[in-house]
């Protein structure tokens, strides 16, 4: 038995004025209250989108792959290359596939219009789900070849640049 | 044809029916992953090796993942509708690798589930999870024990689950401290109905509490079995060592906050050694709390609700905070705290010196072993006592031990005061000086305090999401507590026994200063709270769709619940 109804039957003089009709008063309090709670809630949670804000990069905002981009075929790592001004962005996506799979070894190559070639070697832990950026400052690159590792399975993407 | 064909064969269709409804709840639940890649949300994760993560939501889908969802889609269409309809998986695949994108799929099992209504689509969707979180659950023991066993990418199906929830988990726990208020809003009060099975849960309930413990001492995850737990490698273990040169005397100098826990931990180190006690301090904490959850339901609601509050009890956030932070202390008293409720309600109901005597031994005993937790307990028990005195059947009972209760705590206090000196408690940390220490410093934080500022949600939000990084975000935990509270009746003795609990909880958490708001908010059992709110809705849910959907919904979220928990666990072994 909800509140009310105690409060109503604890007060006989209020029940005598309201017989018949006590069902109704009941149900128009608890609405009262209940729009009374509901106004209360919105204050207390108004201020709270502006404290959230330092927060959301833990659920949303970050960096994203399409991993349904050109093709079904998902592979362990989802790999995109792109060229901000002089950086080159290396994003790396482990997908959940091979769940066991912990070690990425990357390879990146990468060739410049004046005839120029850097390798570049990544080593470490990867975790699925988890998305690594990498940054390499190649102003002149025309060509990268990114070969990833892991633990046995390897993608490899090759990537011509234009406007180099 | 195959519906023909099942109505002579009885065994078949049940089975049939099974198969139906777990594919159906899989595509659903791929849906629902799918959706929130779209959305592009992401979720933070406690990760082995890596710590601190954050999780894309990406579906598992590849050439063989859109076959295997197109052959789920097809057993409900066959089972249940008319023959043509298995045209349409086949057609939607083609469809789906014609773009190389699962939206047709998608949307296939968004009409599936339009057309197949609201209790179908529960008990599918519960079914999904319960074998979602299986392989999950298979998943997460393979990495732990080194299982060689075949692992299916599902994790973002699990981690979909609740990812939405994440950006308004602080607003949850405002809501889960405040449900006292929205008790009148709820006309069906708890009222719930034994369905045996008590005992197997408990044994159940025990051995995930030894699994939880395991898996952060696991070789397969942490080679050098180091210590798991901020308090257990900063606190106990170099405690440990101090208690073992200085001997017994020093127990009360370097535990002067909870001599008797310290005296447990003396006594293990003794024998054990240091390092051996400090692991054996979690074990003791889990499954304590496990055991007292479950006698103190027993006692207040019965062996259903008590089988169920001992399975929460290792998977809620008293367990994944406790382990992160290695709070044992606060753990083992929180624990006690709850047999000694137990003490009083069988005082109240029956009377009986000896449970009054038990009550107050336990209320000692809960206050030696950590003396904040402890002093949340006294306060919320003081209140309970105050408030059965309303009731006539309990009134001149709860007024005798609420007298009792006040004259023992004030003659303890004033006792150590005297004494502590001579037991090696530094003068500056006795019981009284400790207590009106912090309520000064509360008194200074309170006056400047701006209840739902935005600074105040700023603290809120750090208790939350930046203490124990991921422990608090299990959304169950907050709206199982919220349901269960509010769905009390206001006049009866578990009434005032969670209700005042909540409040001071709530009370000390809104003016807590920035590092001890998560320490006020370990002080609540959720496992009680949460216990409640599952039984409650599992019961609606039975009333409304029948007793077989309630009882899968209920194994669905504890499904859910273990592997959360047991996630976080991997997690922390590293």
């Amino acid at each position: 038995m909800c509140i009310f109804n105690e409060v109503f039957i604890d007060l006989p003089g209020v029940m005598i004025l309201l017989r018949g009709n006590a069902r109704l008063v009941r149900r128009v309090c608890r609405f009262a209250y209940g729009f009374a709670l509901l106004i209360f809630f919105i204050y207390a949670i108004s201020s709270y989108p502006s404290a959230a804000t330092y927060y959301v990069n833990l659920w949303s905002g970050r960096e994203r792959l399409d991993v349904f981009d050109f093709s079904l075929q998902n592979s362990v790592v989802i790999c995109k290359v792109e060229k901000v001004g002089g950086e080159l962005r290396i994003l790396l996506l482990r997908t959940y596939f091979e769940p066991q799979a912990q070690k990425m070894l990357v390879k990146v190559k990468v060739l410049s219009g004046d005839g120029g070639e850097m390798l570049y070697t990544f080593n470490e832990e990867t975790t699925a789900g988890h998305l690594t950026i990498y940054t390499i400052y190649a102003p002149k690159a025309q060509y990268v070849q990114v070969e990833v590792e892991v633990d046995g399975v390897r993608v490899v993407k090759e990537v011509w640049l234009s406007g180099s | 044809m195959v519906k023909r064909l099942l109505k002579y064969n009885i065994k078949s269709r049940y089975w049939l029916n099974i198969a139906s409804a777990i594919s159906m709840g899989i595509s659903i639940l791929l849906t629902w992953t799918y959706l929130m890649y779209k959305l592009g949300l992401y979720c933070p994760c406690w990760e082995s090796s890596s710590g601190f993560i954050i999780r894309a939501i990406i579906p598992p889908l590849n050439y063989m993942g859109i076959i295997v969802w197109a052959i789920l889609l097809s057993i409900p269409l066959t089972v249940n509708g008319k023959l043509w309809l298995i045209a349409i998986p086949p057609l939607t695949l083609i469809l789906t690798i014609a773009i190389s994108d699962p939206l047709p799929l998608a949307l296939t099992s968004i009409s599936l589930m339009l057309l197949s209504g609201l209790r179908r689509v529960f008990e599918a969707v519960s079914a999904g999870i319960i074998v979602v979180e299986s392989i999950v659950l298979t998943y997460i023991l393979a990495r732990a024990y080194d299982l060689q066993v075949p692992l299916l990418p599902t994790l973002p199906i699990h981690l979909s689950l609740y990812c939405l929830l994440i950006p308004v988990i602080p607003v949850l726990v405002l809501v889960a401290c405040l449900s006292p208020i929205l008790n009148p809003l709820i006309p069906k009060k708890f009222n719930p109905t034994n369905h045996g099975m008590s005992r197997t849960l408990l044994a159940i309930a025990l051995l995930t509490s030894l699994t939880m413990w395991s898996i952060i001492y696991c070789l397969a995850l942490n080679p050098g079995l180091k210590l798991v737990g901020v308090d257990a490698i900063t606190r106990y273990y170099p405690h440990a060592i101090q208690l073992l040169r200085g001997g017994l005397q020093s127990v009360m100098s370097v535990g002067y906050d909870r001599p008797l826990y310290y005296l447990i931990l003396y006594v293990l180190a003794k024998y054990l050694g240091a390092y051996n006690a400090v692991r054996m301090l979690a074990l003791i904490a889990i499954s304590t709390y496990t055991v007292a959850s479950y006698i103190f339901a027993r006692e207040v609601w019965g062996g259903w609700v008590a089988g169920i509050a001992a399975m929460i009890a290792p998977l809620t956030y008293t367990a994944t905070v406790g382990f992160y932070s290695g709070l044992y202390s606060n753990w083992t008293s929180l624990s006690i705290a709850l047999l000694a409720y137990t003490s009083i309600v069988k005082w109240l109901r029956r009377g009986g010196v000896k449970w009054l005597t038990l009550y107050l031994i336990l209320m000692a005993g809960s206050v030696a072993t950590h003396v904040y937790m402890g002093a949340i307990f006294f306060a919320a028990s003081t209140t309970t006592l105050a408030l059965a005195t309303i009731e006539g059947g309990f009134r001149r009972r709860a007024l005798t031990v609420f007298a009792i209760q006040i004259a023992f705590a004030t003659l303890s206090l004033l006792a150590i005061e005297n004494l502590g000196p001579q037991l090696g408690i530094p003068t500056t940390r006795t019981p009284l000086k400790i207590v009106i220490g912090n309520i000064n410093s509360w008194l200074r934080g309170v006056t400047s305090l701006k209840l739902f500022s935005t600074s105040w949600w700023n603290n809120m939000c750090f208790a939350i999401y930046a203490y124990a990084p991921t422990a608090a975000l299990d959304p169950t935990v907050w709206i199982l507590t919220a349901i269960g509270i509010a769905a009390l009746r206001f006049r009866s003795l578990d009434g005032f026994i969670i209700m005042p609990w909540i409040l001071i909880v709530a009370a000390l958490s809104f003016t807590a200063p920035l590092n001890l708001i998560y320490r006020v908010l370990y002080d609540m059992p959720y496992s009680i709270t949460e216990a409640v709110g599952l039984s409650y809705i599992t019961e609606n849910v039975g009333r409304r769709f029948g007793g077989r959907v309630g009882a899968i919904s209920l194994a669905a979220l504890i499904a859910f619940k273990i592997c959360y928990a047991m996630n976080y666990a991997v997690g922390l072994a590293f």
